[in-house]
């Protein structure tokens, strides 16, 4: 019979601090490296053409999306002319002149450019002359 | 006189209970390590053009060289002056031998497709000029 006390046997136990620690900075690289933006962008077949190499992205940048039917989108809502110029116009307020408007077009490359066209008469019709048309990157279109 | 032996308070670390904060920090990570991976993938496919608009009214007086994309029955040409070109090889090589200081004006017509414009003033750029104007043709 046993009457001594019973030891304690000892909680295995592992040290996770440093793996939170490393988890925790990876989760910031990841949260700060990741572009929202992109998120809302349309899905559209872009021109394939080498382009310009592409700068860093400017968080104030407008980004207007043409469909293939004409319809456009801009920041994953729908715009109609009057909706178009009233952002432009708010981009320019912001930028503090038409000048410094920061504009990329992406149209659908089998939709007709009478849409492109329109779009780009009612910018200059505001004063930016300046933008940006999206492509693939591909290099060399038919 | 108390002989009895004094029983040591054991000082109790505290502990807390970290799996549930792992779980959801590891789901977390996932997510951002997914959604990050895919996000690049379009970024390095898209690249800029960058044009400048003018009406077109007054492109002519300001740019000597202009290029005109249309359609011709079904197909796409490209026009300067009075030579006309269907494919981008010799597009690039007749604009290679115009002189390039007082840029190119792409004058689009509104019913070829937005290829054939954004190729139109690739093929510029690929030429050597350095200003290329993106002009649309009121229709």
């Amino acid at each position: 019979m046993k009457i001594g006390r019973v030891k304690k046997t000892p909680e295995a136990g592992f040290d996770l601090t440093p793996m939170v620690d490393v988890v925790m900075l990876l989760v910031i690289f990841f949260v700060l490296s990741s572009q929202f933006a992109q998120a809302v962008r349309k899905a559209l077949a872009l021109p394939r053409e080498a382009g310009e190499a592409p700068g860093v992205m400017k968080p104030e940048t407008l980004i207007v999306d043409i469909e293939r039917d004409g319809t456009m989108f801009s920041g994953g809502e729908r715009l109609d002319r009057e909706g178009f110029l009233a952002t432009v116009r708010t981009q320019i307020r912001l930028a503090g002149a038409p000048e410094a408007v920061d504009l990329v077009v992406r149209a659908d490359r089998e939709g007709p450019a009478v849409h492109l066209n329109r779009v780009a008469i009612d910018l200059a019709s505001l004063g930016v002359r300046s933008w940006k048309l999206a492509t693939a990157g591909d290099g060399g279109e038919r | 006189m108390n002989l009895k032996r004094k029983k040591r308070a054991e000082a109790e670390i505290p502990r807390l209970p970290l799996v549930a904060m792992i779980d959801v920090v590891l789901f977390i990570l996932l997510y951002f390590i997914m959604a990050g991976s895919l996000a690049p993938v379009e970024q390095n496919l898209e690249t800029a053009l960058r044009t400048d608009t003018r009406s077109s009214a007054r492109s002519e007086d300001l740019l000597p060289q202009v290029l005109t994309v249309e359609k011709r029955g079904e197909a796409v040409v490209y026009a300067v002056g009075p030579r006309v070109v269907s494919d981008r090889e010799a597009l690039v090589e007749l604009l290679s031998k115009l002189p390039k200081r007082a840029g190119v004006a792409v004058r689009v017509s509104g019913e070829v497709p937005v290829w054939a414009a954004a190729g139109a003033v690739q093929a510029c750029k690929d030429a050597g000029f350095l200003r290329v104007s993106y002009v649309p043709r009121a229709e």
